[in-house]
């Protein structure tokens, strides 16, 4: 009995599944485009848009299965199987930043918990790269990822916002 | 149960620890950008190092470097960077990552940051990022 009462109706499952494809689609629209500076790590994060959406409409519980199934078929799809590593790390270390900054923000000040997430996956990016290179001399990109990160922030935070005036409630 | 600040004062405080990121990291580049001129300045010839998988595979000396000359690192799989090195610096002039970044990182020195190819974990550095004050020029990597 408890276990139905936590699984999402099947209305809820389909536009969580449209998300996914949403963010999907939005990731492969962006990895057509070249990087907009010669510096790994740096990039637009516009697949976070539907993130932020699903966080801030649904919860942190629903915006991880979105989150891990953009991450895992972008991967298979698009990507190299080195991109996992990277692709999980950020993504993770974003969603928990942003989840725990909406609670404090109470869900608001959508721009400032996206330009938090966006540092927070480029920190987690960071974590990664020095692991595997393991040379130190790559944390020389953290002040351009950190700077990047404040702009390509706010630019999905504010996409987040104005998006999530015209969105529908999402069904319970 | 305690209350939760509230999101107005929340906002605040987050907007002032985003200033002192922001802050840092921005002296952060201008600090890198000054030692960067200041070794332009010196005109001390550059060691340069190349690591793959974290591993110190060569230490190029600039001041003996007399031609153009190019060489291959060879990675995991068919993973491959092809390093070109002339008098004035290197760069990487071909890679089998999909991105080419590290190809459009230009060459070092000249460039703020390490070259790096994150896809076969290659990275090539400044070896001296010290003040040379009191260094003679030798470095125990040097050959």
């Amino acid at each position: 009995m408890k276990a139905s009462e936590n699984r999402p109706s099947p209305r809820k499952l389909t536009v969580l599944s449209l998300m996914t494809a949403l963010s999907l689609i939005i990731f492969y629209l962006e990895s057509l485009l070249p990087p907009p500076v010669p510096i790994p790590g740096i990039k637009l994060g516009l697949a976070n848009i539907v993130t932020l959406i699903v966080l801030n409409r649904c919860g942190a519980r629903e915006a991880l299965p979105v989150l891990l199934c953009r991450i895992l078929l972008s991967c298979f799809f698009f990507s190299q199987a080195i991109s996992l590593a990277y692709s999980l790390a950020g993504g993770l270390l974003c969603l928990l930043t942003m989840a725990v900054l909406q609670t404090l923000l109470q869900k608001r000040f959508l721009c400032l918990t996206s330009i938090f997430g966006a540092m927070a996956h480029n920190i987690g990016q960071m974590g990664v790269a020095l692991a595997l290179t393991k040379v130190p001399g790559v944390l020389a990109y953290l002040p351009f990822l950190l700077i990047s990160a404040a702009v390509t922030g706010l630019f999905t935070g504010l996409c987040a916002h104005f998006s999530l005036k015209y969105l529908p409630k999402f069904p319970d | 149960m305690k209350r939760l600040p509230s999101p107005k004062k929340t906002a605040y405080c987050l907007t002032g620890v985003l200033a002192a990121i922001l802050l840092f990291s921005a002296f952060s580049i201008l600090h890198a950008a000054w030692k960067s001129s200041g070794r332009e300045r010196s005109g001390d010839p550059s060691t340069l190092e190349i690591y793959q998988n974290g591993v110190l595979i060569q230490s190029i000396s600039l001041a003996q470097v007399s031609e153009t000359y190019s060489f291959t690192v060879v990675g995991e799989g068919d993973a491959y960077n092809i390093i070109t090195v002339s008098p004035d610096g290197a760069w990487v002039s071909e890679a089998s990552c999909p991105d080419k970044l590290c190809i459009r990182q230009g060459s070092l020195p000249g460039s703020l940051l390490p070259i790096t190819c994150l896809p076969n974990r290659l990275v090539i550095r400044l070896a001296d990022d010290s003040p040379r004050e009191t260094d003679n020029g030798a470095d125990a990597l040097t050959y």
